[in-house]
């Protein structure tokens, strides 16, 4: 405790004043990510001048690393939705989604499997922020299911693919804000997102069908699982973390269109399938933005000596002096604080392939009149307020780190709850998304806090992260946010309730059950 | 409802609704600019342990944050 005040259970509890406060503010009093963060960074600036005494430079340094460590997830963000936006202006994802629609037949429940499972996986693999659910909830409802279905199925389908998802934002925030080895980070991150994947399968039959439809799923959800699952931690472990979700999800729609469609028990009984737009373009031209995106960001990764030599070419960071609280808490000071390798930053790579894309589409003539102006409208609509929440979240988030805030609860965390704490872990995760509706939001407010956790429980950090990350990606199934979304975009306003209380259920029992998982691996297999 | 009042009803919404979340937007934008613009006040300060620079750094970065609440 060198550095902090005495541990009481007092001032333990007043450390935790800013986050129960943006946690209540978003909360009970329903305002936004941006507006909470906004006002509990100013709650951490004055807990930390009044309790653990920060002078001015601790609270200038801590507000502007939280402001500088976000360069890098927002340039993932403005990307993702920039490609996003890129391939929607020309119709592409019309085809994309036509052709699954296409290929399950009639069959309701693999329906949702593709499109509610395998198909919002693979979007969120590009671009989150809701968008996995606003596509395919009008989609589910265009083929007759109820409304609360077709927003309730999206939402817990998505969920495994967050983390690695938007191109590896959530991830990317625990690669910056620990030192721990991003490689392991991301292999138990994939490990639970990876159970999380089948778990959600289920949950969807479950949902749909309750037991019943658990044991007609089984098969679709075991093969469909295995693609999924396998392609993340292949990935997370071998090639790039931040492609797992998106190439995951692919393998899922894949199989899920052209394998699972074949076998036996899913051979169509009534082709009740509801018509699928056609395009007049091909589903591979529709799909090509990805490949794109994929060729260049494999090109980089897996060229060792075009990576090397691009990484050395231009890392933007800024150096920051020491600071020092008046108990003596000491923040080290960094000659590249959170630096950034420009040329091979997955916004950097992602932006080339928007740019590629839009030549591609431009050339095949698909690209509509006003497309640019559109897409940059748009961008700059659907990014502003994710944007400046993750600004305010982050300053606070680092506030509470450089005064010692977030050691002190650490401190405190470790001493009352003890070997729990592994259990209690993914719902720390699952209650930031909840809040702040964003897996990246969660990982910002408690990664430096479940690290510290960690090593003071003398449990590996990587367990614990990758708990942290799963528990707040499974959050965002039922965060109020996204519910919003989509009982919105399925004209459904004033159903949320209905459909927080599905998704509640299925968040619990996931956490839960990872919870568990890593506390047998930790206590009784001695994993880590 | 009639085509023409439902373009009438169409029109009046988009007037409510579209400047005020015009405006939303470029507060958010507002807000974004001055703390990046306030991030080189208050990185200088810090730098050269200038508090009173840090401290009006601190004072303009308490606005952005009101933008932010006032706007969100």
């Amino acid at each position: 405790m060198q550095g902090l005040p005495e541990l009481t259970i007092g001032r333990w509890l007043i450390a935790w004043f800013p986050i129960a406060m943006v946690l209540t503010l978003m909360m009970v009093f329903k305002w936004s990510g941006g507006k909470s963060g906004a006002v509990s960074w100013v709650a951490s600036l004055l807990v930390g001048i009044l309790f653990f005494g920060a002078d001015i430079a601790v609270l200038a340094s801590g507000t502007i690393k939280g402001l500088w460590t976000t360069v890098f997830v927002i340039y993932i963000i403005w990307g993702a939705m920039t490609l996003y936006n890129v391939v929607d202006v020309t119709g592409s994802f019309k085809i994309i989604a036509s052709k699954f629609v296409e290929l399950t037949h009639g069959n309701k429940l693999l329906q949702l499997l593709v499109l509610g499972w395998a198909f919002p996986s693979f979007i969120q693999g590009v671009c989150g922020f809701g968008i996995p659910v606003a596509i395919s909830a009008p989609l589910l409802i265009s083929l007759g299911f109820a409304p609360v279905t077709a927003v309730v199925v999206p939402l817990i389908g998505h969920t495994w693919s967050v983390t690695f998802g938007s191109l590896g934002s959530s991830y990317s925030v625990l690669v910056r804000l620990t030192e721990l080895d991003p490689i392991r980070l991301a292999a138990f991150g994939a490990m639970f997102l990876g159970i999380g994947s089948f778990m959600s399968g289920i949950s969807i039959a479950h949902y749909y069908k309750g037991w019943k439809g658990v044991k007609e799923g089984l098969p679709a959800i075991i093969i469909i699982g295995i693609a999924m699952a396998g392609t993340l931690n292949i990935m997370a472990n071998f090639v790039t973390p931040y492609l797992s979700s998106f190439t995951a999800g692919i393998a899922g729609l894949l199989v899920g269109g052209l394998v699972v469609t074949r076998l036996k028990i899913y051979k169509p009984i009534v082709c009740s399938a509801g018509r699928a737009e056609k395009g007049n373009f091909s589903f591979i031209t529709a799909f090509s933005a990805y490949l794109i995106l994929i060729a260049v960001v494999f090109a980089v990764y897996l060229i060792k000596p075009l990576k090397l030599f691009l990484n050395e070419l231009w890392v933007l960071g800024l150096p920051f002096p020491e600071t020092q609280t008046v108990f003596g808490y000491q923040n080290q000071a960094a000659t590249k604080y959170a630096s950034i390798n420009m040329l091979t930053a997955p916004g950097t790579l992602i932006f080339l392939a928007a740019f590629l894309s839009y030549l591609f589409y431009r050339f095949k003539k698909l690209w509509p009149a006003g497309g640019g102006k559109m897409v940059l409208n748009r961008t700059v609509n659907q990014v502003a307020g994710a944007t400046v929440t993750v600004f305010t979240m982050s300053m606070m988030a680092v506030v509470m780190t450089e005064t010692g805030m977030t050691t002190y609860m650490a401190y405190g965390m470790a001493k009352y709850t003890g070997s729990a704490y592994v259990v209690i872990s993914p719902f720390i995760g699952l209650l930031g998304s909840f809040m702040t509706g964003s897996n990246t939001n969660s990982n910002i407010l408690f990664t430096l806090l479940q690290n510290k956790v960690a090593t003071l429980l003398g449990v590996s950090p990587f367990i614990i992260l990758g708990l942290q990350t799963a528990g707040g990606a499974i959050g965002t199934m039922f965060s109020p946010t996204n519910v919003a979304l989509g009982t919105g975009v399925t004209k459904n306003t004033g159903r949320e309730g209905e459909c927080l209380k599905a998704t509640s259920l299925y968040a619990v029992v996931q956490a839960l059950v990872l919870g568990i998982l890593a506390w047998l691996m930790i206590y009784i297999f001695s994993v880590g | 409802m009639s085509k023409v009042q439902l373009q009438t009803e169409i029109v009046q919404l988009a007037k409510n609704i579209l400047p005020k979340k015009k405006n939303k937007i470029r507060g958010m934008y507002m807000a974004a600019g001055i703390m990046w613009l306030d991030f080189i006040i208050i990185y200088v300060g810090l730098n050269n342990s200038n508090s009173f620079l840090m401290s009006v750094g601190m004072a303009i970065m308490l606005f952005a944050a009101a933008l932010v609440y006032y706007y969100m």
